[in-house]
């Protein structure tokens, strides 16, 4: 609303102007700026995942499609591997919450274990992942055997990606802790860390719920969405 | 790297921060202004191989059987590395990449984007993109021929050339090319919304700001598409799934692909390749608008519907892609819809046109050299885009789509228009770089052949799809229904494609020469009122601004306001110090 | 000044352009009247805002060019002037669009009394398929392909026996019968179009696509794919003959079902054996061929390749024109032949002859020629072996004079140019990526070099 009401001013005539200059009286400042910039990456892998959902969902119809779960021989029938990995995934997201905090305070020792924490929770994260991979592969279930083994190994595979991807950033930031040794700094950073984990935990569980839903589920969401 | 983020867009200049050594100046720099010309060097040098590409198309076309480099497979590769070339890694790249960059910070007030590092990783990346598409040349099977759009399964079968590496590098390239894309684009985004100076509201930026802003978010949103295709077909071919392939022959082989969908492919492709053609537009109709405005004297006409219209066009562009798709055999009833939301577009559309005709209307229009390319986008713009509504209307699709009619009116509307607006932006903010005008006489000659040549290749092709000769055609051989004559009308637009090539290297000898040898310029020689012409060292300095980062009390369109004495206020200049006429010779009926 | 008069004439040059140009739409040839109105009606209203836009413009640049001595008007906006704008827009763009949604209505919608035909494409050649007298199309699919069953139809499937089976690049149509034309395709995207209907649509592989039209003017039209599909891509071109009534019974009686192309394997190689005899004197006892009577090797040929050949000769759709001196030899020969099974029986005698490797002969640089030869290897071969799938022969352990006679006849339209000629035309238009003599001797040299690989 408040853009609305900004799009609609009138820039040539003063009146109008005066009111909106003080909207944008400081200087930059990068923790803003980080955190919008944050907001758009999250906005443009949302659009990564929103894509991938929509053609999978659209397969999910097609003939040959054989879901991963619903019969006992499926192997997501039993998810307890999943949900072992969810686990890890959730500690570590809130293992980098307790990291932010203890830098605001300055707790140098508690920093180095939440964040240990956080990387080995990471890790056992995609370790359980590969697994994951290897006991389909050992059953059968390749990628190429059918729609939603392929979907499968594609999706985990594009989320382990931005976990690497997160795990390289936060290495950056201790990195620069370890030169700079600003706790100000490294609260901020943290905070945008775990907003990013955060929000791929929540995708995990987004892709956790659709990768293994079962062929009637499909079905309802299919009609729902038209397809 | 820390450290220079937090001083680059602090208010103080730190001054031991300054790059000294050739290398970080101009190699390994992160300031946005050479990251630009980077860009735009990049940019260029492999646009000019792409228009290499399309003279050599234009041979074959234009006299067949004449040249024996140019055979069936090396025709259509050419066809595919040129529009590739020309859509991504030209025009994207120049816009966003190069006149974003350059402009964005300048324009707001900032010293620089926000994350200087960020934005040199971006280009490195883009580089390195460019590296790879321009491998393809060099690998067993040559590049891709599949077409720039890449419709499996032909694209990663053996019927077509460069199947197995052409394609894959392609591919990989454009996932470099969107990774260096959302660096730069999360870069511009943030700077705007984040980093205008005081007094810079949104909607005191001037229309290049806003077109470059909303192209950005629209790139943002519409490459995950592109990036979801690639990877999906990489997979396809690489690993064997099958994505968007059914099952299938190839050349007689039975594959092992099942129940993929060639369609969803096209979709994915269209959901990002048509807002591409308003991320290469949005950024042109911003710069036109500024051209126009200052160098005809006049404030923009309608400045707030001119916004409106790039947010909605913006908008709409996710809902038009399968405009493209009218005979491929999608669900038939789209068509309905996608005709009708396509029609809609074109109605902010034709209010831009209408603003800038409004714009001229009453002002006192030099025709200078950014001028004259600005009348050219205009008459140019509105003839690829009328003819836009036909194509746009799905049945009169049925006997056009996949014609020379398509080809000449996306050539008109995105290929020829958006090059006016780059050449007026280049011409205009030459002196900003250099502190030199291009050279007006070489000008001229470059925008005489240009303007008329470019004419003469398009308005005769869209009567060639009339005919209904198809694209993509290495030859038309024989037919009943196309008469002899067609090809002399092919070799005569040969003849103007060459020579439109040609005049694009006189614009070239004249960047080099007026770099060195142009006449100077001065400051603000244009006397524009936008902040990038307020700088305090000409051409602007590393950190742009001087000790104070500037104030901004006005929008960018105060030209010829009643009573004052200059006829344009920059954007900088408090209204104390603006200095009124004492007599009142001028009267004021344009005031509201 | 100079680009307002500039503008002006090219206003006038694209008019006169217009009305002179004698590039516009092929005559009508099929119900799409509408589609041509639509047309018709849209360009009239983008034409007049072009002409409009386009000298308002020019005015604009001449009334107010730069002048010392004024200023520019201060009018930051007009909410009125731009709501007319907007309005008048939206009518002009409503008044367009509402037709032509119209007409999508019509084209989406087959009319109940449409017969069906299937268009089945594949690179780079059309195939057709007509429901037989149960008026139902045999299921098909892609893994049931084979030399025996180009068309994959199941053999399980009652519907399909009776289909009529078009194995040539030419329908024939019935004029004023509505049709449904259903688009398969066996491997890439192609697009069914031919200019004088108006229509087109793209044939998608895994799904069935349609387009349906009236054709209401006899004669015979290219149909052309319009969808990138490959190499060969514009080499792409069938027929679609607009008959009579009667002229339709005709043809449709000479189709074989599906049932009989299953059934129709006879071919009996001794007595193929005996009616050779008559051929030895030229091309050899065991047809390797003889450069001397310019009669080329037979031996190891595919057999559908010698049949079609021979047929062609016997059907005097080969070896008839005047430049082609051993053709027409060979058409006045083939009369030895008697029939159809005589045909069938010799080319199934000349196949089953293993071929003897002849020593190759350097005409050119077999390099450059390695480097012409990648386009012809998409149909005939990495190894000059042939295809069956692509329609395409055996190149490798063939004589190099007789091919370059072949090359040069089909570049010259002595070979290939007839109309029931199915595949001679693409060999035309791909034969003539060789410019020269040159080029020819080099593929040849190539060619000729692959006979030691196989």
């Amino acid at each position: 609303m408040e853009l609305f009401k900004s799009l609609r001013v009138k820039p040539w005539l003063s009146a109008e102007l005066e009111q909106q200059t003080e909207l944008n009286s400081s200087t930059p400042d990068i923790e803003k700026s980080a955190s919008t910039a944050l907001k758009f990456l999250l906005a443009v892998i949302t659009v990564v995942f929103f894509l991938f959902t929509i053609t999978f969902l659209q397969r999910t119809q097609s003939f040959d499609f054989q879901a991963l779960s619903g019969e006992v021989w499926l192997p997501f029938s039993n998810t307890n591997m999943l949900w072992q990995n969810s686990a890890y995934l959730l500690l570590a997201s809130m293992s980098i919450i307790l990291a932010e905090k203890f830098a605001q305070q300055q707790n140098l020792y508690a920093i180095i274990i939440s964040l240990t924490a956080t990387t080995l929770f990471t890790l056992l994260f995609i370790s359980g992942q590969v697994q994951v991979w290897q006991q389909l592969n050992q059953s059968g279930f390749y990628i190429t055997t059918n729609p939603a083994n392929s979907y499968y190994f594609l999706l985990t595979g594009i989320h382990a990606l931005h976990i690497v991807g997160g795990v390289l950033v936060l290495m950056r930031c201790t990195w620069h802790f370890g030169i700079s040794f600003s706790y100000q700094q490294l609260a901020s950073r943290l905070n945008l860390c775990a907003r990013y984990w955060h929000y791929l935990l929540f995708i995990w569980l987004f892709l956790f719920f659709l990768l293994t839903s079962d062929a009637s589920t499909f079905k309802t969401i299919a009609l729902i969405c038209g397809f | 790297m820390t450290k220079i983020e937090y001083v680059a867009i602090a208010d103080q200049v730190d001054q031991s921060n300054h790059p000294s050594t050739f290398l970080t100046k101009y190699i390994w720099s992160q300031d946005h202004k050479v990251i630009a010309i980077q860009y735009s060097i990049t940019a260029i040098a492999v646009g000019l191989v792409a228009l290499v590409l399309s003279g050599i198309m234009r041979l074959q076309l234009g006299f067949p059987n004449e040249f024996s480099f140019i055979d069936p497979a090396s025709y259509l590769q050419f066809v595919t590395m040129h529009g590739m070339i020309m859509v991504i890694y030209l025009l994207t790249a120049l816009l966003l990449g190069g006149f974003g960059n350059y402009l964005i910070p300048l324009m707001i007030g900032a010293r620089d984007m926000v994350f200087p590092y960020l934005n040199m990783l971006s280009y490195w990346t883009y580089l390195l993109s460019v590296f790879v598409l321009l491998a393809s040349f060099f690998v067993s099977g040559g590049p891709t021929g599949a077409g720039w759009t890449l419709y499996p399964p032909q694209a990663i079968l053996s019927g077509t050339p460069g199947a197995h590496a052409g394609i894959l590098l392609m591919l990989t390239s454009l996932a470099i090319f969107i990774v260096a894309f959302t660096m730069g684009g999360l870069n511009y985004v943030t700077t705007i919304l984040q980093a205008r100076t005081r007094g810079m509201t949104l909607m005191r930026m001037p229309l290049t700001v806003w077109g470059i802003f909303v192209a950005t978010i629209l790139g943002l949103l519409a490459f995950p598409a592109l990036l979801v295709s690639a990877i999906m077909m990489i997979f396809d071919k690489v690993v064997g799934t099958s994505f968007f392939m059914p099952a299938i022959l190839s050349l007689g082989e039975t594959l092992d692909h099942s129940g993929g969908s060639p369609i969803l492919f096209q979709h994915l492709f269209w959901f990002f390749g048509h807002p591409e053609v308003y991320i290469v537009a949005l950024p042109a109709f911003g710069m036109v608008s500024d051209v126009i405005a200052i160098h005809a004297r006049k404030n923009i006409f309608g400045y707030r519907m001119m916004v409106w219209a790039i947010i909605a066009i913006g908008g709409l562009s996710f809902v038009v892609w399968a405009h493209h798709m009218y005979v491929s055999g999608m669900n038939p009833y789209f068509g309905f819809f996608f005709a009708t939301t396509t029609l809609i577009i074109a109605i902010p559309t034709a209010l831009k046109v209408y603003n800038w005709l409004l714009t001229l209307w009453r002002g006192n229009i030099h025709l200078t050299m950014p001028m004259l390319f600005a009348i050219g986008f205009i008459f140019t713009f509105t003839h690829g885009g009328l003819t836009g509504l036909m194509l746009g209307n799905v049945v009169i699709d049925l006997p056009l789509s996949d014609t020379f009619f398509v080809v000449a009116h996306f050539h008109m509307v995105m290929g020829v228009s958006p090059i006016m607006v780059l050449f007026a932006a280049i011409y205009h903010w030459f002196p900003l770089l250099t502190g030199r005008f291009l050279d007006n006489k070489l000008g001229k000659f470059h925008f005489w052949g240009t303007f008329l040549g470019t004419y003469a290749i398009y308005l005769p092709m869209h009567y060639l799809g009339f005919l209904g000769v198809p694209r993509r055609y290495y030859a038309m051989g024989d037919t009943d229904f196309i008469p002899e004559s067609a090809q002399t009308l092919n070799a005569g637009i040969t003849v103007s494609a060459i020579i439109v090539g040609l005049v694009q290297f006189i614009f070239i000898a004249n960047v080099i020469w007026s770099t060195f040898k142009g006449k100077k310029s001065g400051r603000n020689p244009w006397q524009a009122t936008s902040l990038e012409w307020q700088t305090a060292d000409f051409p602007p300095g590393h950190g742009n601004w001087g000790e104070q980062l500037p104030q901004v009390y006005r929008w960018a369109y105060d030209f010829s306001v009643p009573k004052v004495k200059d006829d344009f206020i920059p954007q900088n200049l408090p209204s104390e110090e603006v200095e009124y006429l004492t007599s009142e010779r001028n009267n004021d009926r344009g005031k509201k | 000044m100079t680009i307002a008069f500039v503008i002006i004439l090219l206003v006038i040059a694209t008019l006169v352009f217009h009305f002179i140009s004698p590039w516009w739409f092929t005559p009508l040839a099929s119900n799409w009247q509408t589609i041509d109105n639509t047309i018709n009606l849209s360009l009239w209203v983008v034409g007049a805002v072009f002409v409009v836009v386009s000298l308002f413009l020019a005015f604009v640049i001449i009334k107010f060019r730069h002048n010392k001595n004024r200023r520019a008007d201060y009018e930051p906006e007009n909410n009125k002037l731009e709501g007319w704008l907007t309005l008048v827009t939206t009518l002009g763009v409503a008044a367009m669009l509402a037709p032509g949604l119209v007409v999508w209505g019509q084209f989406i919608s087959v009319p109940e009394n449409s017969k069906i035909v299937e268009v089945v494409g594949q690179q780079w050649h059309w195939s057709y398929r007509l429901p037989g007298k149960d008026g139902k199309l045999g299921k098909t699919a892609i893994k049931l392909i084979s030399e025996e069953n180009p068309f994959g139809i199941d053999v399980n499937d009652i519907n399909g026996a009776d289909d009529l089976l078009v194995k040539s690049n030419e329908l024939h149509l019935l004029i004023e019968q509505p049709v449904k034309v259903l688009l398969r395709s066996k491997d890439v995207l192609h697009n069914f179009a031919v200019p004088q209907f108006r229509v087109k649509m793209d044939l998608v592989p895994g799904t069935v696509t349609f387009v349906w039209f009236i054709p209401t003017k006899l004669g015979r039209y290219e149909l052309l794919c319009e969808e990138l599909c490959g190499i060969a891509h514009f080499t792409m071109r069938g027929y679609i003959k607009v008959v009579s009534a009667s002229d339709y019974q005709t043809w449709l009686t000479s189709l074989p079902t599906f049932t009989q192309t299953l059934a129709r394997d006879t071919a009996n190689i001794a007595q193929g054996k005996q009616l050779y005899t008559g051929c030895v004197s030229c091309h050899g006892i065991d047809g390797q061929g003889n450069e001397a009577m310019n009669a080329p090797k037979l031996m190891g040929l595919s057999r559908w390749y010698l049949h079609r050949q021979l047929s062609y000769f016997k059907r005097k759709i080969r070896g008839q024109n005047s430049d082609d001196l051993y053709g027409q030899q060979m058409s006045a020969m083939s009369a030895l032949l008697p029939d159809d099974k005589a045909i069938a029986d010799v080319s199934a005698y000349l196949s089953s002859l293993t071929a003897i490797e002849s020593i190759p002969v350097s005409t050119g640089d077999a390099i450059k020629g390695k480097a012409f030869y990648k386009n012809c290897s998409y149909c005939h071969g990495e190894h000059a072996q042939g295809n069956y799938a692509m329609n395409a022969p055996k190149l490798a352990g063939q004589y190099p004079w007789y091919l370059k006679r072949q090359i040069s006849s089909f570049q010259q339209g002595i070979r290939g140019a007839h109309p029931a000629d199915l595949y001679g035309k693409q060999m035309i238009l791909m034969s003539k990526t060789l410019h020269d003599e040159r080029a020819i001797n080099d593929v040849v040299s190539y060619i000729n070099s692959l006979t030691n690989v196989r």
